[in-house]
Formats: structure tokens, sequence, C-alpha cells
């Protein structure tokens, strides 16, 4: 038990870190706005100066640790879905808060000659991203924008299997860095749906220890297609 | 002919009929009704290994054998008095749908949207319900007999996460998960609190991850044959010299054999081939063959005798070794280079999956042998080896353990006592690559220092053992249970660990040596060393692998 709280104490830190960091790069990007781009749409005529945003999103990941994936859940691939924030500036600065959750479970595995065998004991595997984006938006149509953007965030990691002490399971964080970008079309004055390509980098918790050790694999992130319906002008 | 070997059996071979006074090491057992002979059985070396010397003095070894196979006997059903178990089923519910409909498969190790809380004295329970419905929960129930209360959170919730913020509060006492707790298999059987063995290693958690692997896997066991049938074989016992005695020949002896009754049951003998007596039935003669197969697969939970590692598997009886009978009563064969690699070939092309070598010898290489554990481990059969017993004798280096040290997928095995120390006549070497228990009775461990297992009842198979005025046929059928010593004991360990592995799911001997020895207990001086390898065996942490991260 004291154990626990500690860990979740020093993952506290590390979160408020994350978001301390996550904020400072979202200012960086706001004062770098300021200058404007020559090739930046202007500024549409009857848009708010500033308007504030929500969106669902729907992400599908290709994760970088392949093999250990593989090896646990038969299959490298895998589904977000979370939610957000955005605001929005005239200027075509936009910053953005989501969160995600993937949640999937697979088998513990042994690995041996770069080859993995299942051994039937169920793990349950947990990935809760909170990344915070700072980036640009111009329009290309009326309802046509592109936007393209990178920040930090925070993930929270979970790892939970049959047979396993509690305190053997793993629940951790750790910063990630994510670039991103994509194309928003609106469907209605409030409703919009965009897409767009993700690269997440997320070191520090894979490749320690366990399968993701054996496979020499120590990112926790991977490139994602997203879809996003956004409410908000 | 090549060199012979007899290494495992030295434990077996050094024990002599107890003198009166080492009953004193007797345990008389009456729950049982069986007698666990502890003391009297010493890891002896040299002298007293003169039996086989009192046979070649006498009996032209090699001669025309003398066994008749009599008569065949079915293995008789066992009556257990037990009704069949059933499930109501909802009308037009598979049962399979019905038992996921009453229970989810649990995939976390506690269950979601509960919380167990205890707020301290001062905090009343309107404050109580009050922090939790901060937090996204509510109070459910303070359950009788319990100082806490249980809440209720959704679902999506993160206990384990809430649990920790909670704690953070100094009105909360603690707060945590409700983790699922799971039964720890301590089996039933009447002796398993002397096999301590199993406990040292921690056998009782690894049960519940794999309880006793399943009848898909099939362990060869060479060794001086098995108790597992019911069958009459015809002899013709050889007089022989021994010291100044002159021991009578029996003549045309009938010998009745039996299935130890804590190791037989239906179906559970596959392929058994005696290559001591070139025929399909692989008697025991001696008594460690079937020991050592208790150990790798004794029936457990039978609320009989002792426990066995992998309880499921079935059973190859494979005969390499001569006993003392087989020499007596003129076996064509002896326990030889050539009839060892003939075992394991045999082994492996009859779907052995693991291969249980409890024997050894000293002396110059064996490429015979080490040819056959190149081709059984090709064919997907991984290998244990005895490390050997030879430690107090000069340790000199053992030829199949430095075969086992060069093939990934063949492992030589070392012997550790109750405390965990290597015993004392555990050989040591560069070869040796993991350590189990083999136990000892020095070093103040006494009777019980030993691997318990039934065999054959010593008592009446050892006859040549007594004064030739006493000296008659022995007994095949009747059945003990005995304490014994020996790297034998330990590769038996090894073996039945491998079994669960192999039915978990790794399915390759090179990946079955390499888990073990990856999350073997280390012991003794850092990294591997000469006594104890990679360390003591670990069968929990084995079976459970590796999750993603860790």
């Amino acid at each position: 038990m004291t154990q626990r709280a500690l860990v979740g104490e020093a993952g506290t830190r590390r979160l408020r870190a994350g978001f301390r960091a996550g904020a400072a790069a979202a200012l960086c990007v706001m004062v770098l706005a300021g200058a404007s781009p020559a090739w930046a749409a202007p500024p549409r005529a009857g848009r708010p100066a500033v308007s504030v945003r929500g969106f669902a999103d729907f992400n599908y990941d290709w994760f970088a640790a392949k093999q250990s994936f593989s090896a646990v859940f038969g299959k490298s691939t895998g589904t977000f879905v979370g939610g957000g924030a955005q605001v929005v500036f005239r200027t075509g600065l936009y910053v953005e808060i989501g969160v995600s959750r993937f949640q999937e479970t697979g088998q513990r595995a042994y690995v041996y000659g770069g080859q993995a065998y299942g051994l039937h004991i169920p793990l349950t595997a947990r990935l809760v991203p909170i990344e915070f984006t700072g980036g640009y938006r111009f329009s290309l149509t009326p309802r046509l924008i592109v936007y393209g953007g990178g920040g930090l965030g925070t993930t929270q990691y979970t790892e939970t299997s049959q047979f396993v002490s509690s305190s053997q399971n793993v629940s951790t964080r750790a910063t990630s860095y994510q670039v991103r970008a994509g194309a928003e079309y609106r469907l209605a004055r409030w409703v919009g749906v965009a897409g767009e390509l993700q690269y997440r980098r997320v070191p520090g918790i894979f490749g320690k220890s366990g399968v993701s050790q054996s496979f020499g694999e120590s990112n926790l992130g991977g490139t994602a297609l997203d879809v996003k319906v956004i409410v908000g002008r | 002919m090549g060199e012979r070997l007899s290494e495992g059996i030295r434990e077996r071979r050094s024990w002599r009929a107890p003198r009166p006074g080492v009953w004193k090491g007797v345990l008389a057992l009456v729950a049982a009704g069986l007698v666990v002979q502890g003391a009297a059985r010493r890891m002896v070396a040299g002298p007293l290994l003169t039996g086989l010397q009192r046979v070649e003095a006498l009996t032209g070894l090699g001669a025309v054998a003398h066994r008749l196979v009599l008569q065949r006997v079915t293995l008789p059903g066992i009556d257990t008095g037990l009704r069949p178990y059933t499930i109501t089923k909802r009308p037009g519910v598979p049962e399979r749908a019905l038992e996921i409909a009453n229970r989810p498969p649990s995939t976390t190790s506690y269950v979601p949207g509960r919380l167990i809380v205890k707020f301290t004295s001062q905090v009343s329970a309107a404050a109580g319900a009050a922090i939790l419905a901060a937090h996204g929960a509510r109070l459910a129930i303070r359950p009788p007999n319990a100082d806490f209360d249980l809440a209720t959170i959704p679902t999506s919730t993160d206990p384990e996460a809430l649990a920790a913020t909670l704690n953070q509060r100094p009105d909360v006492a603690y707060a945590q998960a409700d983790y699922r707790e799971h039964a720890t298999m301590v089996p039933n059987d009447p002796l398993y609190s002397y096999q301590w063995n199993f406990k040292k290693i921690g056998m009782e958690s690894a049960w519940d991850i794999n309880p006793g692997a399943s009848p898909s896997i099939v362990v060869a066991v060479l060794d001086t044959g098995m108790a597992f049938e019911n069958v009459r074989i015809q002899f013709q016992g050889a007089s022989f010299q021994s010291g100044s005695d002159t021991y009578p020949a029996l003549g045309t002896v009938d010998e009745d054999f039996a299935p130890a009754p804590d190791l037989a049951s239906a179906g559970r003998f596959v392929d058994p081939y005696d290559f001591i007596w070139d025929d399909a039935d692989p008697v025991d003669t001696d008594g460690h063959g079937t020991h050592v197969a208790g150990t790798i697969g004794q029936l457990t939970n039978n609320n009989v005798g002792t426990a066995g590692i992998a309880y499921n598997v079935k059973f190859m009886p494979v005969k390499v070794l001569d006993s003392q009978w087989d020499d007596i009563f003129g076996s064509p064969n002896q326990g030889t280079d050539d009839v060892v690699a003939e075992g394991i070939r045999y082994a492996a092309d009859h779907g052995a999956q693991v291969i249980n070598m409890s024997l050894g010898r000293t002396g110059p290489p064996a490429p015979a042998i080490q040819d056959a554990m190149q081709y059984a481990v090709s064919k997907g059969a991984f290998i244990a080896v005895a490390g050997g017993n030879d430690y107090e004798n000069g340790n000199p280096p053992e030829v199949l353990p430095e075969i086992a040290a060069q093939i990934q997928g063949v492992v030589s095995v070392g012997a550790v006592d109750p405390n965990l120390n290597r015993a004392p006549y555990s050989s040591t070497g560069s070869y040796i690559e993991l350590a189990a228990p083999g136990g000892s009775f020095d070093n103040g461990f006494g009777a019980d220092g030993g691997i318990l297992q039934q065999t054959l009842d010593l008592s009446q198979v050892d006859t040549y053992d007594l004064p030739p005025a006493q000296y008659g046929p022995p007994r095949f059928d009747a059945f003990a249970y005995y304490f014994f010593t020996g790297t034998s004991m330990a590769t038996a360990h090894v073996s039945g660990l491998a079994a669960l592995l192999m039915q978990q799911g790794i399915t390759s001997p090179a990946a079955v040596e390499a888990a073990m020895e990856q999350f073997a207990t280390h012991e003794g001086a850092a990294g591997r060393n000469d006594e104890y390898g990679f360390g003591l065996i670990n069968p929990t942490a084995t079976l459970l692998g590796l999750g993603l991260a860790r």
C-alpha cells in the first residue's frame, strides 16, 4: 500500500511537470503565431476573434512497438476513443487539449530468439494520453481548413495481469510528444469533421523490461489516423 | 558397448537393509497405512556399490535373457463415489453463455466499479459520503464484519488511481481497489506436508497458474523403468557371490508387477519400451524410476500420498538403466551409452515433449548420446539431465551435463538441500545450469530432508542386501513412500516444470531452457556460478513470463 501511494505521488509530480511543459509549448506557439506568416490565409470576416470548440475523436493507431503489441494482443494496432477542447484564434493559431483512452486484453508472453510464445495468462493494458497541441489552421475554401501542429502530453500506462501481484503490475506515466496534420470540413455553422494524421512518441515506459525489452522497443507511441467530430465555430 | 551409466541411481544402490537402531529414522504413517523410510537411505558411495560386482562375478552378462511375460491384467476401474456436477441451464442459453452471463471473465486484478474505503474515526457517514461524491463515487454498503465501507464508482473510473488520490487525504485511513483473491492450491494429499521441496520453489502459486499441465504433454522418463502396469513376468534367477557369501540361484520365479497406486490412472502411460530387455514392458525392478516419475507427476489432489508437479501429464516409461535384479535375472542389455542414446531417440520419435534423464556417468565423452540429444531437441523435446552426485568423490567432470551445457534445450541440474544451499553431494562445474531441490540427509536435516515420493517397497525388493539365509525373490507389486536424495530428484523438478511450460505455450525446448534460466532465483555467487548455475528454478515467475512493460 505504501509503495502504491508513493508511486502515485511521483506520478502526480510527473503529471504536473507534463502540464507545465505542455502549457509552455502552447504559449510558445501562440507567441510565434503573432508573426502571422505570409502564407497564412487572412482571417475570415465574421469569424470571432476566439472560438472555443469541443470535439470527440476516434483514433486508429499503428503502434511503434509493433512486435511487443503483436506478441501480447495478436495485433499491432489499436483504437483510441476520446475527446477534448480547442481554442481557435482568428489569426489561425489554435491550441488544443485532448484526452483519449485505449484498452486491450491479451496474454502474457515469453520471447526467445525473436519469437513470442503466448502464455494464456490474461493481460490488460490501458493507455490514457493527455495531449496539449498548438498549431496553425488556414482555410483553403470556406468549408475546408487544413492545419498542422505539435505539442507535449503525458501518457498514463497501466498493465494488469491475472496471477500477478498488484505490486508487480504496472501503473506509470511518461511525457509524450506529438505532431499532427489534418483537414477540417465544416458541415454546418457549428459542426465540423476533421481527419488528421498523428505521430506520437512516448519514451520511458517500454524497453526497460518485459516483452518490449526483449524486442528492443522503447516507444509506446505510434502513428495514428484520427477522426474528429467538432462542435463549435 | 559404451560406458556404463549408473550415476543417477547411486543413491538407490547405496541403500542397505537397515540395521537394528537405524529404524529410528523410520516414520510410521498410520493414516496412510504406509511406511516412510528416511534415515536408512543414505548417500554413501563406493564400498556399498557391490551388487553389480556380485552379479558380474557369477552370472554371464549378455547371456540369453530369462524373462517371459506370463499374464497381463487390465488396470481395474476406481469407484470414487463422486456424483457428477450438474449445471442448471437457462432454457435456450448455451452452457458457456450462461457462465459468461453470470460472471464476466476477469481481465483485471480488481473488481471494476468498486472501491474499499476506510475513513478516520472523526469522519461521519455523511461526511464520508460527501468526500466520495466529490470524486464521483457513492457510499454503497458497510459489509457485516467489516470496519470499512464499499463504495460504488463508475466502471470507467480507474479504482487504483482513485484510491491513490483518496489516500492523500488526511481523513481517509486507507482506500484501495477491490482486488480479486484466488485460492492458492494446496494439494490435499496427506503426505504433502513432508514435501518441503514444493513449498520451497513456490509450487502452490505455480499450480494456481497451471494446475498440473495436461495429458497433451508426454514426459518420457529414461530410467530403471516405471511401476506402470499389471503384468506377471517369469525370470531365471542366477546365483551370485557377495564377498565371502554365496547367494543361491532362485531358479524360475514368477514376478507380479503392479502400477504404483499414486502414479497410475487410466490412459496415463504411452509407448512404453524396455531397452534393457528389448520389449515393451519397462517395469521397474529398482524403484528409482518410479520415484523420479512421482516428483514429475504423482497424482495430486487425490487424497492419497504425495503430490507431483505436472500431475496431469502422460508418462512414457523408457527403461535404459539396469537394476541389480535385472543383472541377477540376466538382462541382455545394461545401461550403457548405446542403450541410453537409443532411448533418447525412441522418446523423441514417439512424441515426448520432455525427457527426464536422472542418470549420468563420468569418464570419456559420449558422442552417441550427444547426437541423440541434439536429435531429440530438433524434434521438439526438452531434456533435463542430472548434474551428478560426485562432489564428495573428488567432483570429477560429469559427461552428460557437459553435453547439456552445449545444447540449448538440454539442461543440467544441481541439487539443493532444504535450506536451499547446494546439497553436499551435488557436483559442481561450469556445466551446471540450474538448481532444484534434491534434498539432503546431512547437516542435521535427518530423515525427512530428502524428496518424498511413492515407489516400490524396497524392504521387499532389496533382498540381496540380506544375509544369504534370508535372501529370496523380490516383490514388485508392493509400494511405500520413501525419501530419496540426489540430483536425480532435482532433475525431476525441472522436468515437471518443463512440462508445465510446454503446456502453457512455450513449445520450443531452447525457449524452455532460456525461460527457466532467466527467471531462476539467483543463489550463491553473482551471475552464473558452478554450484547453482543460473539459480534455483522459480516455477511461478517462469510460468508468468513477461508483460508488455514488466
